[in-house]
Formats: C-alpha cells, structure tokens, sequence
C-alpha cells in the first residue's frame, strides 16, 4: 500500500520534507543556532535597529533566493537544448 | 551561428593573452600555485613567531615581529588563501579547464570575458601583494575586514593607512573578476552543451561548477557593494560603518551614525556563500573520482545533484538566520532555524552517497583516489567539530579561539584543499599529457594527510582550554604558557607538512617535462574529457564534435563487457560525432546578459539594504532635500530612451537599418541628457551644502546615483560600439537583444530606486 502511495517522486519528496519538518520542530534547542558574535551584537542593539536589519536581511535574502530558483527555471526551460 | 574556432597564431596570443579556455585554466592554476606558496610561508611564519616570539627575524625590519607585523600576516594569509587559492583553483583552473570540454562544447560562451577575467584576478592579487610594500606595511584587520579598523585610515596603526586601501582595491577587482566569469560559467553550462547533453547526464563536477558559479555571482555583487561603502568611510568622510564619537589614538573622529554590524550584514552574505564556493567544487570532483576509481557509478546521482542545489540555496538562508531571530521571541524565527538546519540533510546525503559509492567498489588507490578519500575523511571530521559550534552555549565560549581555527581550517581550508589535489593528480595526464610519478604522489599524500590531522586536532585542544586566536605571544598569561608545548608540536607538524609539498611541487614540474606520456584516457573513464586527446585540440574535439547517448558515471553496467561505456557510445554501439557546429550560438549572449543583470540587481539590492539598516541606526536621520524637479525630467528623459530603443529595434527587425541607427542614437542621447540632469542635481545639492559625506541620506543619494550613473554609461557605451562596429561572431538582432534588455531593465532600476528615495524621504 505504502509503496504505491509513495511511488511517485514530488509524493516522495513531499514524505521526506515532511520528516525532516517534523524532526526539526521537535529540536527546539537548536532554534538559535548561528554565529554567536553576530546573534549576541544584534541582538545587544536597540529595537529600531534590529527591526532595520530585519528589513535589510529580507531586502537582501528574497532577491537572491528568488534569483537562484530563477536560474534553475531558466537552466530547466534549456534542459533539451543543444548547441 | 558563428564560424569554428581557430588556433590563435603567435606566442603571446597562444600563451599568454589566449582566449582558449584551456591556456586560461592553466593560467589560474599556476596563480592559484604562486598564491598557495605564499599563503603556506605566511602561516610558517606565524607558527614559528608563535612558538619562539622572542627569535630575531632577518626579514624583519627590526629583527623581531611586532604584533603589527603579526597582524598583517594573519590578515594576508587568510586574504590570498581564501580568495586566491580556495576560490581560484577548484573553479578558475579546473572549471575553465574541463567545464567546456564536459559538456562537449568548444570553449566557454565568451572567451574574450574569460581571458578578462583570468587578467583582472592576476591584476588582483599583483595589488594584494603590494600592500606588503607600502608605507605602514600590509593591513591588520583580518581578512574580514572589520571596521572600525578597516575603515579609520593611518590613524588606526601600521596596516591601516596605503595597505588597507589597497586590500579593498584588490578585492574590488577581484570581484568584477569573479562576478564576470560567473556570469560565463553559468551560461555556458545553459547554452553550451552538446546534443543529447541534458541536465541529468551532466557530470557531478558540472553541476557543482554550476551552482558555485550562481553562488559567486550572487555573494561578490554584494561584497563589491560593501567594499564601495567601506572605502568611502576611508577616503570620503562617509560613516556607513563608523560609529560616533571614536577616540583612536587621542584623536576624535568626526563620523557618526554608522555601524560596525552593517559591514557584519554585508560581509557574510558573502561570507556564508563562500564557504560552499571554496567547498562544492571539491564535492563534485570528489564524487568524479570516487566513481572512477570505485569503477561504479555514483551512488544516487540525482540525490547528489539535487544536494549540491540545495546546499547552494540553503546557504544563503543560513546567513539570514544568523541576525534575523535577534531579539526575538526565538519561535518567531522557526522558518530560518528549520533552514538552518536542514542544509546538514544534503550535506549527510553527499556523506552517505560517497560512502555508498565506495562500497562494494573495486577500488584502486590511485593517489586522486587517495586524495578524494581524504577530502571525506576531513568533510567529515570538520563536520562533527562544526555540530559543537552550532549550539550558541558552546559557541559563546569557543568563539575566537583556537577551536574555531582548527574546525574551519580542516572543513573549508584543506578539505577543499585536497580536493584540489585530487583534481590536480586526476587531470594532469589530460592537461599536459604526461603523468605525475604515483609513488611521489602517494608520498605526498600520507605526509600531508598525517600531517595536517597534527596541526589542526590539537588546535581543538588549545581552543576548548582556552587558547585565543590571533594573540601574538601566547607566552604572557600562565593558562596560555601551558598551552605552548602543543604548539611546539603544531609548529613542528606545520613545517613538516609543508615541506611535503615541496614533493607535490618537485612531482608537478618535473612532471610537465619528463613525466611519462599519458594515452587518451588513462583511468578508463566515461566522461567527454577523455574521449579526446591529451591536451585537447584547440577546439577540444579536433572538429568532430560529440553527440551523448549515455550518463556521466556508467561503470560496471551489467551485461556489458566492457568496464566502463564512455558518455558518446551510442545505446546500440558505435560512437557518432558531427562536424559540427562548433560556434557559440547566439542566445548565449541574451542568457549572460541576463546573469550581468542579475548581478547587478543583487548589487543595488545590497545598497538598499545597507541603506535601511544604516537608518536603524542613525538617530539623527532627516528627510534630504533633494533636487525633486531635476530629478522627475531626468526620469522622464531616461523613461523616453525605452521607448525610443524599442522602435530601434522594431526597425531592425523590419531590416530598416537606417532607421535602426536614427532611434538607436537618439536613445543614446536621451542617456546623455540623463547623465546631464544627474550632474545638474549632484550641482544643486553641492550648491545647497549638501555634500557626500553631510549625512547618511546624502552618502547614499550620491552612491545611489552614482553607481546608476556608471550602469547608463556603461549602456551608452555599448550603443556607441553596436553602430560602429560590428561585431565578428554576432548578429546585429543579437546585440540589440542583449543592449535592449540591459538599458530597459537598468531603466527599471532606476525608477525602484527613485521609488526608494522617494519613499524614505
């Protein structure tokens, strides 16, 4: 049963990320990972700055993100093209 | 199509100023050689000051080392090893080298841009080096480059004066270098490939050059940015990162407002990316060989391509996690914690696919096979030392100290490291067509694998006991003293570990000589690279280009006799190729445009997000007065030249060529007139008092627009050159392609911006 259900990839897909998902939310210890001086500096600022860099970490995180899958799509579109 | 390519006449042109992708590999490999010679001396000589800090010197311009002198060396040999050693040679040497002849193309999509790019990285490094020889020596900030020390000028000590400027400079260069081979690797992995070349029958190194290349062009935009900013704060009187009030040597410095925490922001969303820079070209060459010398193919293929995109992404959303959950409740930040920590699921998938590989293998201790087991072995080992810096309890403590050291020497330096060496040992019958001497080579690698495994273990010991990092004389404080008896040791393990190289260097070059020539595919492997001669053809494949039929790993396929079935065998036997054609086709040149325009979207990107995060900080932020009217007929002037480029180009396509040149000047115009009205307003604003460095609104107003401003010239540039000359493998359709997306999305930009500045005033 389980092996039909799971047969297809994106399913297979769906099932790991969901393992994943569920195995990190039940470590809430590592919530607060990073690099301890740039957390500890950050977070010593007032409400107003961390509150900037907020902004500014979005401001610099969705283009880059949405580019790298961008290039991906793009590479995927060319998949069958030869030279 | 273009016309095939022809092997340069003359030496210079073969040599030295080539555009062949081959000549160009080379080149970046024997920087990467002079540049790891001299980051190995600079660490000797710190090892050595560590252990007998009293021990005169004769280099040394009073015998002994100052702790300025110490600096600089910490400084410069993080500087050359991370820039030019860890991000030139796994990329610039091997991926120039065999990323064409991978995916059976003839060179890369711009070989002229290549050439620029190995030239600017050399003129890079030639400028990093001569901060050795200039007044006050070398900077002392680290190769992070932390201000408020990088950014206060002489005042701050030998280093900081003429040294750090030229650092910056150095890096500037280095990442228009790296920004415009990206920008080819990328599109030559998208337009360049051979018939039957699809994505999943590209080999593992393809894919990580690939990623790597997205990587790059994405993280050196945005240190480029920040270096912009940071030399301002130096020569300019801006304060991005200056803080008010700073008292350096009894003297007040008159910024304010700034933040050393912006550089931080700046700085590792470049720093983060550039760990799997250094790290995932080794992945994918490890994996190469691991196949090749297992004589199986790699365990779960597509598992490993997929982890090497993944790694790529997540480690951009490492870097938002770092500072996004401050002061925060911490549940608020569970996206990012979740990212955080799911980029160790790829990683552990590649660890288990190696391991995976190798299992049940026929396997041949090769010393590249030698080498690749080693990069596992310290991925991993790197790795389990990595899971104790993860928790912020234990990182509190070991931050700056010698543990860190250790851990990110053995998991991004000499990882990476042997990954280069398994390259090097793997390719070089390909690359010079001669082979190096096996037993030096495993020589070689015992040494150097015993050997660093000594220097960087007891690092973790010297760091959990509390051994600071970059302290110049550990003998002063009484817990230190004791600690210096394993650095006794490490210094010993470090010279004899370098002095093993001295083997890998004897073996290369004698090898290039009388090394004994190499067939065609001496390790029976499947890949493009070894169905041609060794060295390849200038066109890579003598004019008979390959068709593939097959996947990149297929060793041991059952029912075949043969060992291995190169990627070119055709299903029902037999090998077919074409004559081609071998040019690079024409929409190779709209797809770099657009990865240009993605680089340079991520650059104003990161002086947008300078500019919020610099507002966070400045209290006394006020709304400029800008020179609104100046500013809206400029707007409307460069909004005009879009529509008057489309109709160029809609003559063009009517094979109007005179119209064509009537729209396509009067475009180039408009551009002028809005440079014009930029000049006008910078006028008005000056005239008004409002300088660079008056405020934080004005610094970025003027950056803003200056940095713009270049983008329109550089389009109007481009223009002039498309009507004067035409170009020798394009068509005219092409180029007007590729200027038109340019120019329409750099007029895009610049209204985002004016919205911007609109918006924050």
């Amino acid at each position: 049963m389980s092996g039909k259900i799971f047969k297809s990839a994106p399913k297979r897909l769906a099932l790991a990320a969901t393992c994943v998902l569920l195995f990190a939310v039940a470590a809430p210890h590592a919530m607060a990972q990073g690099c301890a001086m740039c957390y500890q500096t950050a977070a010593a600022s007032g409400a107003p700055v961390r509150e900037a860099l907020r902004h500014g970490i979005l401001v610099l995180l969705l283009p880059a993100t949405s580019l790298f899958v961008g290039i991906f799509a793009y590479i995927y579109r060319r998949r069958n093209l030869a030279r | 199509m273009s016309s095939p390519l022809e092997s340069p006449k003359g030496f210079l042109r073969r040599f030295v100023f080539s555009t062949d992708h081959k000549v160009v590999g080379v080149q970046y490999l024997f920087l990467a050689l002079a540049a790891v010679t001299i980051g190995i001396v600079l660490s000797l000589l710190m090892r050595f000051h560590l252990v007998w800090p009293a021990a005169h010197l004769p280099f040394v311009g009073s015998g002994i080392m100052t702790p300025e002198q110490y600096l600089a060396l910490v400084t410069m040999h993080g500087t050359i090893m991370v820039f030019f050693v860890l991000t030139v040679a796994p990329q610039g040497a091997f991926g120039n080298y065999f990323l064409p002849i991978q995916i059976g193309a003839p060179d890369m999509a711009f070989p002229r841009l290549n050439m620029l790019s190995f030239w600017l990285t050399l003129a890079a490094f030639l400028c990093m080096l001569a901060a050795f020889a200039v007044p006050g020596g070398a900077p002392i900030s680290g190769w992070t480059a932390y201000p408020p020390l990088s950014g206060l000028g002489e005042v701050a000590g030998p280093g900081e004066g003429m040294g750090q400027t030229i650092w910056i400079v150095s890096i500037f260069i280095f990442c228009v270098a790296s920004l415009l081979g990206s920008l080819n690797f990328i599109s030559t992995t998208i337009d360049m490939r051979a018939p039957g070349m699809t994505l999943m029958r590209m080999p593992l190194t393809v894919w990580a050059w690939f990623v790597t290349s997205i990587l790059s062009l994405l993280a050196f935009s945005v240190l480029l940015a920040g270096g912009i900013l940071l030399l301002l704060d130096r020569s300019a009187g801006t304060s991005f990162f200056l803080p008010a009030g700073l008292v350096v040597n009894g003297e007040m410095q008159g910024h304010s407002g700034g933040s050393p925490l912006l550089w931080q922001h700046l700085f590792w969303f470049f720093g983060h990316p550039e760990v799997y820079i250094a790290i995932l070209p080794g992945m994918g060459v490890v994996s190469h060989v691991l196949a090749n010398f297992s004589r199986k193919p790699v365990f779960g293929y597509r598992a490993m391509a997929l982890a090497l995109c993944a790694i790529g992404l997540l480690g951009f959303l490492v870097w938002g996690h770092h500072m996004f959950v401050s002061g925060m409740n911490p549940y608020s930040g569970l996206t990012f914690s979740l990212l955080t920590i799911s980029i160790g699921v790829p990683s552990a998938i590649k660890t288990f696919n190696w391991l995976g590989t190798l299992w049940g293998g026929k396997i041949q201790f090769h010393t590249p096979m030698l080498f690749a087991i080693g990069f596992v072995s310290f991925f991993i080992t790197g790795g389990l030392s990595g899971i104790f810096l993860a928790q912020p309890a234990v990182d509190t403590m070991l931050h700056a100290t010698y543990y860190v050291v250790g851990h990110f020497h053995i998991v991004m330096g000499v990882a990476a490291i042997f990954g280069i060496f398994a390259a090097t040992y793997y390719w070089f019958p390909k690359m010079f067509g001669r082979s190096m001497n096996e037993t030096l080579g495993k020589l070689h690698f015992w040494l150097t694998f015993a050997g660093v495994y000594c220097i960087f273990m007891p690092m973790h010991f010297v760091g959990v006991a509390g051994g600071i990092r970059r302290y110049v004389d550990s003998t002063g404080a009484k817990y230190l003293a004791a600690l210096q008896p394993l650095h006794e040791f490490m210094t010993i393990a470090a010279f004899i570990t370098a002095a093993a190289q001295l083997i890998f260097f004897w073996n290369f070059f004698r090898s290039l000589r009388n090394g004994v020539r190499a067939p065609a595919n001496p390790w029976n492997a499947t890949t493009l690279e070894w169905i041609t001669e060794s060295p390849p053809p200038p066109d890579n494949f003598g004019g008979q280009f390959p068709s593939v039929y097959r996947g990149p790993y297929e060793y041991s396929v059952p029912g075949e006799t043969a060992d291995f079935l190169p990627q070119n065998l055709a299903l029902e036997g037999g090998v077919r190729a074409s004559a081609g054609p071998a040019g690079i086709p024409q929409r190779a040149y709209l797809t770099g445009t657009i990865m240009l325009l993605a680089g340079v979207l991520m650059f104003f990107m990161a002086l947008v997000s300078a500019d919020i995060v610099r507002q966070g900080f400045s209290s006394d932020w006020h709304p400029l007065d800008l020179p609104w009217r100046v500013l809206s007929l400029s707007t409307a002037i460069l909004l005009a030249s879009s529509f008057t480029l489309a109709r160029s180009r809609s003559r063009l396509l009517a094979n109007d060529d005179a119209g064509f040149r009537h729209w396509w000047g009067v475009t180039a115009i408009l551009g002028i007139f809005f440079l014009a009205g930029l000049a006008i307003g910078w006028r008005q604003l000056a005239a008004a008092g409002i300088g660079l460095a008056t405020s934080s609104g004005s610094s970025f107003f003027y950056v803003f627009t200056a940095a713009h401003g270049v983008h329109v010239l550089a389009g109007i540039a481009a223009m002039v050159a498309v009507a004067f000359r035409s170009p020798r493998h394009l068509t005219r359709v092409t180029v007007a392609s590729a200027v038109s997306a340019y120019w329409h999305a750099i007029n895009g930009l610049w209204v985002l911006l004016l919205l911007f500045l609109v918006l924050e005033n």
